[in-house]
């Protein structure tokens, strides 16, 4: 074929893909150094808030109400749904085998180390996720930041801090309630299908319960509510000016808090299974 | 010439790509209403928000009694924000905080340790400045936006800061309340405050502005006294300067007269 001038050289065209394809690359270095560098602020100024006496308080109560009190509800109704489902499946598949006895341990791992801190994440993605990403988007827009740092407020010390420390202590709080309500709640809804009695239910949930399947469950729903504060947070505030970038925002924070909290499960699942 | 209360050196603001202010300087005058004039999207809100402190330059310093903004300690800019005030264009008052938690949030940041009923009483003699006679429990979004832009104006004063900078103060305001402004702004001047103000309104410049920068696709064209700039611009801030000259010239005349027949 021949070349002419008019058309762009296959090979400056592959060097033009080259050159996108590293300039993709530097940004997204660039994007993840200063991600890494907000999360890095973000511990250091959670240091200093517990340390000051900051007016960012009240932000945190409001926090831990909106992110836990007000979602105990759907938990327990999720939690038990969840937990009386594995109770119904497992006495009625495991018996046929003669491993009824396995019930327990199958109950344990799915609850506690697996379905309570994911489930107990997806709730908050979905109701604190979304919120805190559009809510502080929306106030970079009205140049409500802006204000804060006028009057001397820094808003990571302000609206990062009190966030980030809402959702994570109420994720620690809100796993342990579905736990609560994943394993003992559910026996109540097990009783209406099969009678069982309470104490043998009880006994053999604690004989099946061992420190890392309880270690393994907290230490997932920290991190997690680590991951999505800062995700919610820092996708936040990548607002710029327009209000259409406020729903975007709130998109990509749940997009990234799944993945980010599906990665670290697998990594900590099997950090677990090795100890 | 007086002492700089803020002095740009060399600035450059990006936004992305985009140049908004290209290495701009200019020195704002201790003590006096400095205007900031240009046409639309010629870059004066940013050239103010990098005065204050809001907007990070790409380049150049922003000093405040010979520091560099940029490079401030924590202290220094606690003091700083302590000492300054902004007006947004927009009002940015905080929506999900009722009025007086928008009043009291700056008083409860600078003056950690001042009595409620203190905070209450400063809070009171700002709005009554600003003429506001609504709730303060209620929230920004229940108010007009000229209310909203007057109770961020109350904002801008309880703290009492000797320098504020105002984007647009007389948008989305009526006569009476632009008249209000006017008069406060008139007093915080007579105080010694130093005040920064962007706007496009001739009177507004011809009334209070003893210096002014004209900027024009993100560069600092001229900047200079205001009778000099005026001399230079004509047409209608030339008329009203030249009016508020011979008014002031007449009240004056006026008070003399009034004080050698006494």
């Amino acid at each position: 074929m021949r070349w002419t001038s008019g058309a762009v050289h296959p090979i400056l065209s592959s060097m033009n893909f080259v050159t996108a394809l590293g300039h993709r690359t530097i940004d997204r270095f660039r994007e993840a150094v200063y991600a890494l560098g907000f999360f890095g602020r973000v511990l250091t100024e959670t240091v200093l808030f517990v340390r000051r006496k900051q007016v960012g308080f009240k932000v945190l109560v409001m926090q831990i109400l909106f992110t836990g009190v007000e979602a105990l509800s759907i938990s327990a109704i999720l939690a038990m749904g969840i937990g009386a489902v594995i109770n119904i499946v497992g006495l009625s598949l495991l018996p046929q085998f003669g491993q009824g006895r396995l019930m327990y341990v199958i109950l344990i791992a799915i609850i506690t180390r697996e379905l309570g801190p994911l489930l107990t994440a997806f709730i908050i993605i979905a109701r604190s996720g979304t919120a805190i990403a559009t809510e502080l988007g929306g106030m970079v827009v009205s140049h409500e930041i802006e204000a804060y740092i006028s009057v001397g407020v820094d808003p990571l010390s302000y609206l990062v801090v009190p966030r980030f420390l809402g959702v994570t202590v109420s994720c620690f709080f809100l796993n342990i309630y579905f736990n609560f309500f994943g394993l003992l709640g559910s026996y109540g809804v097990l009783r209406i299908i099969k009678p069982l009695p309470f104490a043998e239910y009880f006994q053999g949930l604690v004989g099946a319960l061992n420190g890392i399947d309880l270690a393994a469950g907290l230490v997932k729903s920290l991190v997690f509510g680590v991951l999505i504060s800062v995700v919610a947070t820092y996708q936040g505030f990548s607002v710029m000016r327009a209000t259409t970038e406020v729903p975007q925002a709130g998109i990509r924070a749940v997009g990234q808090s799944f993945t980010a909290i599906i990665i670290a499960d697998a990594v900590i699942t099997a950090v677990s299974y090795l100890v | 010439m007086s002492e700089s209360a803020i002095r740009l050196e060399d600035v450059t603001v990006l936004f992305g790509d985009y140049e908004v202010v290209s290495n701009s300087t200019v020195s704002f005058p201790q003590g006096q209403v400095s205007l900031i004039i240009g046409k639309a999207g010629s870059g004066k809100s940013t050239l103010l928000k990098a005065a204050a402190g809001l907007v990070v330059p790409e380049q150049g310093h922003v000093l405040f009694a010979g520091n560099d903004l940029a490079r401030m300690s924590h202290t220094e800019n606690m003091a700083f924000r302590k000492a300054s005030s902004f007006v947004f264009q927009d009002s940015a008052l905080w929506a999900n905080q009722s009025i007086y938690n928008n009043l009291n949030l700056p008083l409860a940041v600078h003056e950690p340790g001042l009595p409620k009923s203190q905070a209450d009483a400063r809070i009171r003699e700002v709005v009554r400045r600003v003429g506001y006679n609504e709730s303060l429990a209620i929230r920004p979004a229940e108010l007009s936006s000229g209310e909203q832009k007057m109770i961020s104006f109350a904002r801008a004063l309880v703290l009492d800061p000797s320098l504020i900078f105002l984007d647009e103060p007389d948008a989305s305001l009526d006569e009476e309340a632009v008249e209000r402004v006017l008069e406060i702004l008139k007093e915080c001047k007579r105080a010694g405050k130093t005040i920064i103000i962007v706007s496009h309104n001739t009177r507004l410049i011809a009334e209070l502005a003893d210096f002014i920068c004209v900027v024009a696709d993100g560069k600092m064209v001229s900047s200079g006294p205001t009778d000099q700039i005026a001399q230079m611009l004509g047409g209608e801030l030339l008329k009203r300067v030249r009016a508020v000259h011979e008014r002031d010239a007449a009240i004056d005349a006026a008070i003399d007269a009034g004080s050698g027949g006494a």
